[in-house]
């Protein structure tokens, strides 16, 4: 918490809105890169993804209540940003005429900055079947272990809602590996 | 699950070298940088364009509707089908012309009617001229008691 006092007492001043925002970047921007490529698996996407959520930030900074977290608010744009580039990325793939599994399995191949072994490209190969919400709901629980108290918070939803999507999306990844032995 | 979940501590992810120490000035430049004209004019105009498009969405509804509502209700009475019309002056009972229609000649049924309109004409004169002659007439108006005389 001294930090995010630090970072926006020191955007409040002027002149220092620049020191500031670097204060953050160098904060906060790890973290929210590994949630957001977790979530969207290729680098170039999360790097987009991350620019517009600091970017975000940049702009509306000024508005923030200070009633939760710095990095949950930053985390909140990130997700918002990323389940919106999930949905529109769902859409176009309905389109595509290369197999989701196939551009998926070549996306492992050729992705330089993916080192997994076969049981890790198994699990996020099943990830990538959840609906948008359900995936990053299940990113937040399975990988970071988040409380659905917390996650409900950051989506701004309903706890049961919340325990309802993982319970799906965990019965659907248990359906997924299993049929895979 | 169980089994995986053990490995999952380990970031199967990595980022090109130097990444996050370029992220700073990225974004910032990202964020000084001005606006390009057509990006200003899109971001203006956009409200603009979506009211005017939606006003040529209802517009375009409005010209759809008025082409096929008469289609719909099209007046069979309205019609050019020369069958209809001559139903519609009385001359064809419906029935009969539905029932023969298919095997009737419109041209051929109207020049056949004149002609054998006028031959019966004739017959007919042809016919009193050969069975009634000047006595007869004289006779039957006698028998009348009507007066040819002025």
């Amino acid at each position: 918490m001294t930090e995010d006092k630090e970072i926006l007492d020191a955007f409040r001043q002027e002149g220092k809105e620049d020191y500031a925002f670097n204060l953050l970047v160098r904060r906060y921007s790890r973290d929210l890169y590994w949630q957001i490529r977790r979530m969207v698996l290729d680098h170039d996407d999360a790097d987009d993804l991350l620019q517009n959520t600091l970017i975000k930030a940049w702009k509306y900074l000024p508005d923030f209540r200070e009633d939760c977290r710095l990095y949950t608010w930053l985390y909140r744009i990130a997700v918002n940003e990323t389940i919106n580039f999930l949905k529109s990325k769902r859409l176009r793939t309905m389109f595509s005429l290369t197999g989701k599994e196939r551009a998926l399995a070549e996306k492992f191949t050729a992705d330089p900055y993916f080192s997994g072994d076969e049981i890790t490209r198994r699990l996020y190969a099943g990830m990538e079947k959840l609906p948008p919400r359900q995936k990053v709901i299940f990113t937040m629980r399975y990988f970071d272990q988040m409380k659905f108290d917390d996650i409900a918070k950051v989506l701004k939803r309903t706890v049961g809602s919340v325990k309802a999507s993982y319970h799906h999306a965990f019965v659907k990844m248990k359906r997924y590996l299993g049929e895979e032995d | 699950m169980s089994e995986i979940k053990e490995d999952i501590t380990r970031n199967p992810f990595t980022v090109p070298d130097g990444y996050f120490e370029s992220l700073e000035d990225r974004v910032r430049e990202r964020i000084h940088r001005p606006a390009t004209p057509f990006a200003t004019f899109v971001m203006k105009a956009k409200p603009a364009f979506m009211m005017a498009l939606m006003f040529a969405v209802i517009a375009g509804f409005g010209w759809l509707a008025s082409k096929v509502t008469p289609l719909l209700y099209e007046d069979p009475l309205e019609s050019d089908d020369p069958i209809m019309a001559m139903i519609e002056e009385g001359y064809l009972e419906s029935s009969f012309i539905y029932a023969y229609s298919d095997e009737i000649d419109l041209d051929e049924a109207f020049t056949y009617s004149l002609e054998n309109t006028v031959t019966i004409e004739g017959e007919v004169e042809e016919e009193l001229e050969a069975t009634l002659t000047e006595d007869d007439i004289l006779e039957y108006l006698e028998e009348d008691n009507i007066d040819l005389k002025p």
